[in-house]
């Protein structure tokens, strides 16, 4: 797709916009979930992320876009290079599509066919796993994906590293990557242990106001008619917030956390009885990404409260006889503690 | 029209999911269509066994081995690009194909990442689905049916109109083309979406283009009756509601003043479907005063006008795809002799049965890496074996069949939808469907077709009403039809019947107690003739004899819950075993 979507001219949708961001400006959130009604925007708000985020210095011929100042655990070829030589390249955020019918030697990567037959080397070709490594890995429709892959997704999302032992070649490669996944739950439910794997859950919905729908309406169709065109029109807010961005990853490491704001975190999630402290943790990343986000120099209690229902919602356990859906509970908690 | 829609841009109107049982009105429907398409559309048909690698494309194994480099394999997807892809039995389709079409359906394009292959390729193509499913079945996956456009049910005495002033039409629009919709005509669609209660955007985008195109074929510019037509193909047949009947829950204070007068309450049956009440999640954000504009009521009107009289807005058809995530074991259980055979991998032989074919392909392109001894036919190595992954459908369905008649009705309907939610949420771990049969005044109906989605049933549960005769026979047959038809699915079906009194209304909906008690005792005596487990929940204060007889008649137990609240009734059915 040569110029997709502008992320900024997105109608609404502010909450799947700012967790997309947060997960832009701190990774270690561990992913975003967006559920919710189909073509509310999911797949587009993902393709118009590279646009929105400073591009990656590589080494150049990286199949796994190394940072050429050297990387925590850089591939196997890249590991030989002394840090800082050699020659680079610039490229925007890699954002990878895994396509529902994806087998796994695809994903992990496998040895390269090609080069067996016709030379007989073994050689290892990587994967899409490779190629999402510093970037996004976006799949549609993940509670339609096999089990088995959404496992193997998971634990190398959550290790940044990708093993793979096959036909006699032993490789490790980063794979450091933020998992997007989006589905619409009417088509089938995710397991509940996947769903606490991620960071933020998100849930859209259609616009139910006819102007709004209208101005989707009307929007896409700019767009289709001329793409470029429509592009340059919003380059100046996708712009702003590009360098909003930045200015917020910068920020990130120095943000003060109060102690006030750590109790209200673990007083929120005992209050919601929600277990382990990944709840927690997802809490405070995502209050200081947000805080981040607004050019604060402290995280404040409305930075909680705005990240609250996108880190907790997923990981309420199910209450059927509470009619009130699981964003309604954490509001009620948000209001019983924060007032 | 349909077809002609078709004809011209299959995939602007979101190609077609045409109801209705094989036969000669079918056939000739598909006849009548492909007179119509463009010489050299490609049709493909989609059989429903169909592997992944011939439905998405893969390495072609032949080839790559002849020419020495990689040769890629479109699937059937792709060999239908720019045309239709045929789905007999849309209804039987499997999970993973229909997860399968969606890329295609929405991108145009299969992003194909298999067994050492990548690539994109083209794949244009429109569903031109046969859903052959009749009314107690769940039909086709949801997903598929929303991104279906024009939903037709076929009347089985169709017969084609003559071709050629068609042909005429269609080729004049082909050269001439459509235009651009006007302004107005988006935002009739918008708002027509809304009104209807349809959230999703799509069905707006079909509806848009098939009425600009209705106009086109007609030679005139979009008229309420193009609009209209449009409407009637594509939106009205996935309405959750209708704009003349505000929503119940509705306080007074927001309904209209001045369009209140003149729309009369709905009939009954209306009253009952389920999804008339816009859903509970966000009753303010549903109809801001005064932000949802009516749509042009001509548009409404003539779209009624083409459908049967007693048209009420369809409970939602389609059954929840599976998802891969809810649960280890889906609902499916492994069976490594027999069931079907559902995804070949590498894994260990000692463990699953070996695919030969599998296992021989992936160790062929290896060969010449391996250097293979003279003499030795064939090197392969642990790493080649691939392994049968075999599954059985498991699980149970439980089919509640609830009496909503008479005072008591809405206490027990409320405490009945509470157990039936708290058995969802647990079915994460059991694998059961659920099912839910209201009976009252003179007839049954299906309220929740079987289904392990919550979300699915919560939505569904909405809107109960409750009063009326006591149809008993009717509940228990529409229970039946539901276990035989999930009985040929390989589910373990088990009636459970909840009433706290006596039935008067007899099999043909005739009220009389004396044919009412022995309609209901000959289907009980079926239930028992088709060895379902049945189960009768007597909820009355002292215990009725007739409930007693019933179950005895059936082959089951009664049991006195004279206060059945929703946990009661949970841990009935919970230890009846049947979780």
């Amino acid at each position: 797709m040569a110029t997709p979507y502008p992320f900024s001219a997105i109608v609404g949708q502010d909450e799947m916009k700012l967790a997309l961001r947060i997960a832009a400006v701190d990774p270690t959130i561990g992913g975003v979930l967006v559920f919710g009604d189909r073509g509310t925007g999911k797949s587009t708000a993902v393709r118009g992320l590279p646009a929105l985020l400073p591009p990656i210095r590589t080494v150049r011929d990286c199949a796994y876009n190394c940072n050429p100042d050297g990387a925590a655990t850089p591939c196997p070829t890249c590991g030989k290079r002394e840090p800082g030589k050699g020659r680079t390249r610039t490229i925007p955020v890699p954002v990878v599509d895994l396509p529902l019918g994806a087998t796994e030697d695809r994903v992990v990567g496998t040895l390269d066919l090609e080069r067996a037959l016709v030379d007989g080397v073994r050689s290892f070709e990587p994967g899409l796993l490779a190629r999402a490594n510093r970037g996004f890995l976006y799949i549609d429709e993940v509670n339609l994906l096999e089990d088995h892959l959404v496992d193997l997704l998971l634990d190398v999302a959550a290790s940044g590293e990708n093993v793979v032992e096959r036909e006699g070649i032993s490789i490790r490669h980063p794979a450091r990557f933020v998992l997007v996944g989006s589905g619409n739950p009417e088509e089938g439910d995710l397991r509940p242990q996947l769903l606490d794997r991620f960071g933020l859950s998100v849930e859209v919905t259609t616009p139910r106001v006819v102007e709004d729908r209208m101005e989707v309406l009307r929007r896409r169709d700019a767009y289709d008619r001329d793409p470029a065109g429509f592009h340059r029109r919003w380059s100046g807010q996708d712009g702003r917030l590009r360098s909003n961005l930045r200015r917020a990853r910068k920020l990130l490491p120095d943000l003060v956390v109060p102690d006030e704001l750590l109790r209200m975190a673990t007083e929120l999630c005992l209050a919601l009885e929600v277990d382990g402290l990944r709840g927690e943790l997802t809490l405070l990343r995502g209050a200081r990404a947000a805080a981040a986000l607004e050019e604060e120099s402290v995280v404040q209690p409305r930075h909680l409260r705005e990240i609250a229902p996108s880190a907790l919602r997923h990981r309420l356990r199910r209450d059927p006889l509470d009619e009130s859906g699981s964003t309604v509970r954490v509001e009620r908690a948000l209001t019983e503690l924060l007032g | 029209m349909a077809a002609a829609l078709l004809a011209l841009d299959a995939r602007g109107v979101g190609g077609i999911c045409l109801r209705g049982p094989t036969g000669p009105a079918v056939d000739g429907w598909l006849a009548f269509l492909r007179t119509l398409l463009p010489e050299g559309t490609p049709v493909r048909k989609l059989p429903l066994g169909v592997t992944p690698d011939r439905l998405l494309g893969g390495p072609d194994l032949t080839a790559t081995l002849a020419q020495g480099r990689r040769v890629i394999r479109g699937g059937v997807i792709h060999e239908a690009d720019g045309g239709l892809l045929l789905t007999p039995s849309m209804e039987r389709i499997t999970d993973e194909v229909a997860a399968a079409l969606l890329a295609p359906l929405d991108h145009g394009e299969i992003h194909l990442e298999r067994e050492g292959c990548s690539a994109t390729l083209p794949a244009r193509v429109a569903l031109l689905g046969l859903d052959e499913s009749r009314d107690e079945e769940e039909g086709p996956p949801r997903a598929l049916l929303e991104r279906t456009g024009i939903h037709l049910t076929l009347d089985p005495r169709w017969t084609p109109p003559p071709v050629e002033p068609w042909m005429a039409a269609v080729n004049r629009v082909r050269t001439a083309g459509a235009g651009v919709p006007p302004v107005e005509l988006v935002r009739t669609m918008a708002a027509a979406g809304l009104e209807l209660g349809i959230p999703s955007l799509r069905p707006s985008h079909f509806a848009l283009r098939a009425a600009a195109l209705i106009a086109a074929l007609k030679g005139a510019p979009p008229d309420p009756d193009a609009v209209g037509l449009a409407a009637a193909l594509i939106l009205l047949p996935r309405a959750t509601r209708l704009p003349e009947a505000p929503p119940e829950d509705l306080p007074p204070e927001e309904v209209p003043q001045d369009e209140a007068p003149e729309p009369p309450p709905p009939p009954p049956e209306e009253m009952e479907e389920p999804e008339e009440e816009p859903p509970e999640e966000e009753p303010q954000q549903e109809k801001p005063e005064g932000e949802v504009e009516p749509i042009p009521d001509q548009v409404v009107e003539v779209a009624r006008a083409m459908l049967p009289p007693d048209w009420s807005p369809p409970a939602s058809r389609g059954r929840t795809m599976r998802g891969r995530g809810t649960g280890r074991s889906g609902d499916e259980t492994e069976d490594r002799a027999r069931g079907r055979r559902k995804a070949v991998r590498p894994g260990d032989p000692r463990r699953r049965r070996v695919d030969l074919g599998a296992t021989l392909r992936a160790a062929a392109p290896w060969q010449k890496v391996r250097g293979r001894e003279p003499g030795q036919s064939l090197r392969i190595e642990t790493g080649d074996i691939h392994v049968q992954i075999r599954v059985r459908p498991l699980g149970g369905q439980s089919i509640f069949v609830v009496d909503a008649s008479g005072s008591q009705a809405m206490r027990r309907l409320g405490e009945v939808k509470g157990a039936v939610e708290l058995l969802l949420a647990e079915s994460y771990r059991s694998r059961e469907e659920v099912a839910l049969v209201v009976f009252r005044d003179r007839d049954a109906r299906v309220l929740v077709p079987p289904t392990r989605s919550l979300t699915r049933a919560k939505r569904l549960l909405r809107g109960l009403a409750g009063g009326g005769g006591t149809p008993m026979a009717r509940g228990i047959e529409r229970a039946l039809e539901l276990a035989v038809a999930g009985r040929r699915d390989g589910k373990a079906c088990r009636i459970l019947l909840l009433s706290d009194g006596r039935p008067n209304v007899n099999r043909q909906g005739l009220g009389g107690r004396r044919s009412a008690m022995d309609d209901a005792l000959a289907l009980a005596r079926e239930v028992q003739r088709l060895q379902i487990p049945f189960v009768v929940l007597d909820t009355s204060p002292r215990g009725m004899d007739f409930l007693r007889e019933l179950a005895g008649a059936a082959g089951g137990d009664a049991h006195h819950l004279p206060r059945a609240d929703a946990r009661r009734i949970r841990d009935r059915v919970t230890s009846e075993g049947w979780t």
